[in-house]
Formats: C-alpha cells, sequence, structure tokens
C-alpha cells in the first residue's frame, strides 16, 4: 500500500471499539450479532460462511442476522427452514423467492441461522 | 577538520530521536490494515460498507464518500405524490450506523480518481489512498435536448425532485392533464413508472375529487416491461391512458409540452403536469474513471469487480449486469460484493454461486398494492447472473399493507 499523506492519517480516525452488551432490546437472538441494539461486536477477521453469504439475502426482508424490525418473520435460530420458506401458497411472495433457491442453498442457510440463537 | 557522523550531526541539530523516523511515520500512516473507501451512501453504497465491517471487522478500514448527510429514499417515493408520506419519513441520516460498524464518513464529492495509484481526490483537495475502491453511485440522465428540471421534474432521484413534482401535481385543477414518459430499457425501478401513473390517477380522481383529469403515459418500451396484467388492470381500473413505442424526442419546459414519435409520426402534447423520466446511464463518476462500456459499467458478478480495471467495484444502478436496477437488488449486491472483496484480501477463492434477490411492492393506489420477486443465480457458461425464478402478485390491500414490512426490513438493513 502506498504511503498515505498527512491528510488520510487525520481522517482515519480510530474510533473506539464497539463493545456488544449482550441485550437483545426485545427481538430474537441472543448472539453478539443483534444489529438492532445500538452496539454490535465487530470481529477481528473475516471468516468465509456459505450459509451467511447466502442467508444475508434473507436480510432484504427479514432483518439483519435475521432479526425482523417488525411484524414479518425473523429468521432466528428456524431449525426447519426449507419447511418455513415453504408455508405459504403458491402465489405467496415468500413462496416465490424460495423458489429461487436449491434445497442445499437453503440448508446452508439454515446452518447458518441456528447459529445466530447461540 | 573533525568528521561529524550523521548521528553526531543530529545531536548537533536537536532532532534527537525523530530523525530516525521516517516521514511516513511522522504523518502517523504507516498502519497497514487494507482499506476500502465506497464512494455513495444509498441503498448498495451504505450497504456495502456495513456489511465489509459486520464481516470483517477491525481487519480493515472502511470509508464512505458521500456529498449529502441525508439520503433520501426513492423507494416508497410515490407515496409522496399523493400525500401518504413526507421526503422526512423517507429520509435517512449515517450518524448511528457509521458510528456502530466503525463506517468513517466523508460528506465530500469525489474530483478524481487515481486508478494507477489508488487514491481519490475529494473537492476539498484532500487525497485519500485505498487498497480496494467501491463505487456505488446511481445514475445519470440523458436528456433529449436541455431543459429545466425544476421544470419538468424527473423525480428519479428522491428529496427535492420528488416535492417539486408533487407540488404541480397539488396544483392542478380538474380538467387538467399529467403526462408522465418511460425511457427504454435498463432504467432504474422497472414497475415504478407504472407504480407513479396509477397512484397520480387515483389521487387526482378519488382523494382530489376530480372527475375530468387526464394520465398519459408515453412508453418508450414495446408493452409493459413489468408484472403486465397487474398493471394493464390498475391502468384500466384508474382510467391511465397508456402509448407504448413512443419515444420523446423534445421537451419544452416552457409551455410542457413534449414530442414524441412511434415509428414515423412524429406528435406533440401539451401538458399541465410533464414528468419526463429520461434515458438512464451509470453516474458521472464511473464514465469519469474510464469504467463503462456503452453505458453502464461492465463487472464479473461474483464479485463486481471492473473487467476494466482492478480493485475497482462498481454496484447498484450503475454496474452492467443485466440484474435490474432497484434499491433492493442494490442491497443484495453489495453483499456478494463484500463477501468478494473480504475473500480477495484475504487470499480466499470467490465463492462460485453467489446468489442475489429483488423483490418490491408497487402502490397502485391510496390503499392497494402489487409486487414482484426474482432471484438471480450465477451461470458458468455465460458468465451472467440469470434468472432462478420470478413471480407476482396482483394489487390487493393486503399487499398494501406488507409493502411496510417489506420496505421497513430493508431501510433498517440497508441504514441501521
Amino acid at each position: 500500500m502506498k504511503n498515505t499523506t498527512l491528510l488520510l492519517g487525520v481522517s482515519l480516525l480510530p474510533f473506539i471499539i464497539a463493545c456488544s452488551s449482550g441485550e437483545d432490546k426485545g427481538s430474537k437472538g441472543s448472539n453478539n450479532y443483534n444489529p438492532n441494539g445500538a452496539t454490535i461486536t465487530l470481529p477481528s477477521s473475516y471468516t468465509p460462511d456459505t450459509g451467511q453469504l447466502l442467508g444475508a439475502q434473507c436480510a432484504q426482508c427479514h432483518g439483519t442476522n435475521g432479526v425482523s424490525v417488525n411484524k414479518w418473520d425473523s429468521i432466528v435460530g428456524e431449525d426447519n427452514l426449507h419447511k418455513e420458506m415453504f408455508e405459504y401458497e403458491n402465489t405467496h411472495i415468500m413462496t416465490a423467492q424460495a423458489r429461487g433457491y436449491t434445497p442445499e442453498e437453503i440448508n446452508n442457510i439454515e446452518i447458518w441461522v441456528q447459529t445466530l440463537s447461540q | 577538520m573533525k568528521t561529524n557522523s550523521r548521528r553526531d550531526f543530529i545531536k548537533l541539530m536537536g532532532l534527537g530521536s525523530l530523525a530516525s523516523v521516517s516521514p511516513t511515520l511522522l504523518n502517523g500512516a504507516t498502519d497497514k490494515t487494507p482499506h476500502i473507501v465506497v464512494v455513495g451512501g444509498g441503498f448498495s453504497g451504505i450497504t456495502c460498507a456495513k456489511y465489509l465491517k459486520m464481516w470483517g471487522g477491525s481487519s480493515i478500514k472502511v470509508t464512505v464518500i458521500e456529498p449529502s448527510k441525508t439520503y433520501v429514499s426513492p423507494i416508497l417515493s410515490n407515496l409522496v405524490l399523493n400525500g401518504q408520506k413526507s421526503t422526512t419519513d423517507l429520509s435517512f441520516t449515517y450518524d448511528k450506523s457509521s458510528s456502530k460498524y466503525e463506517l468513517n464518513m466523508l460528506y465530500k464529492q469525489v474530483s478524481n480518481i487515481d486508478k494507477q495509484n489508488r487514491t481519490i481526490t475529494l473537492d476539498d483537495s484532500q487525497v485519500i489512498n485505498y487498497d480496494k475502491l467501491v463505487l456505488a453511485a446511481g445514475i445519470d440522465f440523458e436528456q433529449v435536448n436541455s431543459y429545466d428540471y425544476n421544470k419538468v421534474p424527473h423525480a428519479w432521484q428522491s428529496g427535492t425532485q420528488i416535492n417539486i413534482l408533487k407540488q404541480q401535481i397539488d396544483s392542478m385543477k380538474n380538467g387538467d392533464t399529467f403526462v408522465m414518459s418511460i425511457p427504454p430499457v435498463p432504467y432504474r425501478c422497472p414497475p415504478g413508472p407504472y407504480e407513479r401513473a396509477c397512484v397520480v390517477a387515483d389521487y387526482l380522481k378519488n382523494t382530489k375529487g376530480y372527475a375530468n383529469c387526464k394520465v398519459l403515459v408515453l412508453d418508450a418500451n414495446a408493452k409493459i416491461i413489468v408484472e403486465e396484467n397487474t398493471f394493464t388492470a390498475a391502468f384500466a381500473k384508474h382510467g391511465v391512458e397508456y402509448r407504448p413505442n413512443s419515444s420523446v424526442t423534445a421537451v419544452d419546459d416552457t409551455t410542457k409540452s413534449v414530442t414524441y414519435s412511434n415509428g414515423a409520426t412524429e406528435h406533440i402534447l401539451s401538458a399541465t403536469v410533464l414528468n419526463i423520466i429520461p434515458k438512464q446511464k451509470a453516474a458521472p463518476i464511473v464514465f469519469n474513471a474510464g469504467l463503462t462500456s456503452a453505458n453502464w459499467a461492465p463487472v464479473n458478478p461474483l464479485s463486481y469487480e471492473s473487467v476494466l480495471f482492478d480493485n475497482i467495484h462498481i454496484i447498484g444502478d450503475s454496474q452492467g449486469t443485466s440484474q435490474p436496477k432497484a434499491g433492493h437488488i442494490g442491497n443484495s449486491e453489495a453483499k456478494v460484493c463484500a463477501d468478494a472483496i473480504l475473500r480477495k484480501l484475504n487470499g480466499i477463492a470467490l465463492y462460485s454461486a453467489p446468489k442475489t434477490n429483488s423483490a418490491c411492492y408497487s402502490p397502485t393506489s391510496k390503499n392497494e398494492a402489487s409486487w414482484l420477486s426474482a432471484v438471480y443465480k450465477y451461470d458458468t457458461n455465460t458468465q451472467s447472473m440469470i434468472l432462478a425464478h420470478k413471480g407476482s402478485g396482483v394489487s390487493t390491500t393486503k399487499h398494501y399493507t406488507d409493502m411496510f414490512m417489506w420496505s421497513g426490513n430493508l431501510f433498517a438493513d440497508t441504514f441501521a
């Protein structure tokens, strides 16, 4: 990486590392990744996780890390995700979305959402 | 003559231990933590920044460059036109999320990108170094001729524009005409123009009580491009006149008239309110950086890295895959991009089968909405994202309520 300028050094002011309170503030999921609290624990390194990547695609409708901000379902800790995703009628938006994923992908997402409640 | 060593000279000059330190360290800038810069704080940009930090944590530094401290969502903005929402309701700031996810926010414009040296110059002359750059700057417009957006608003970026259009609609009287034009694909938010026409028609007739207003749609495309049955029915219900194959060739912002052609013939229409949605292309920053082909930025769908230059990723409306352009799918792409950047920084192979999705609820009146859904998968033969499955739902009052559940979680996932 090229040498940075003085201005860059100033602009990259160190932030205080946020510490997770572990509190859920009323939403499901007791892990450190509850995004609806004021703070969140960030990792110190990146670990690739297929279920996490695929499951992140659920967040648009079900909330970050599976924690919904409204009456639509949270998916934290779902232990029969395939059944859940296909429980609605054929004309339902969840069914339309679910049909875009393979059983293997849904299994991977389920493994990940299980970790969210640990 | 006494020979002084360099060390003796330094001691003599009183510089002490400072002199043994390189200029780089004096600037406090030897941090080797990879620095990712994201330009643009909309649905794709800020989601990318958030997920980079959520997944990469302290192993990376993330800076977001966004000129405005407030983002006004185009999603749900047609509900501003019928008075059900305000732009304040749809405004988001970055304070909480930037603090929570340790995002360095720079509320500046980019004036230049030096791709070779991996630096960005801001409009205040600050120079920022990056290891990876993400451009998420949205769309730009092509006018058919020069005209004033304050008089003939596109309202296809929210905030001021949508309020101008709202004021114009609210000034309409019974018997007045609202003419909207739809550009050729691809454009941001495929169902958006059709839903706007329906919402405006319903508002004029059923909220304002005007029985004789006319709502007319000029569509450059050959037919309604999404939810054709739904919008055909909604147009019939709300009395919207629809003219396909109608390409705008001239706009006069003084007379509020539009010239359009459908094949060989040209026609001129006058309107009380003229809403021309111009032809769209990638944001200027992407063109200026030499990252476009035709009007969009070609990228690798596994990472959104430009195929024209390494270490620069383009997500959201500006990128040139065939995926639709919209906030929901921009948020979706951002996650694939964030993961790909983190893999590259860690020497891990890209995930070979990413999925993205699009979903959108469209209000068609003050109490009904339809929806569409699509999931995309990577096709190794064409090296592109192709449809895995799609679906849509007709206008109902239940879907109108669901619309706020969908958008609520999308907004939170993006901005919170």
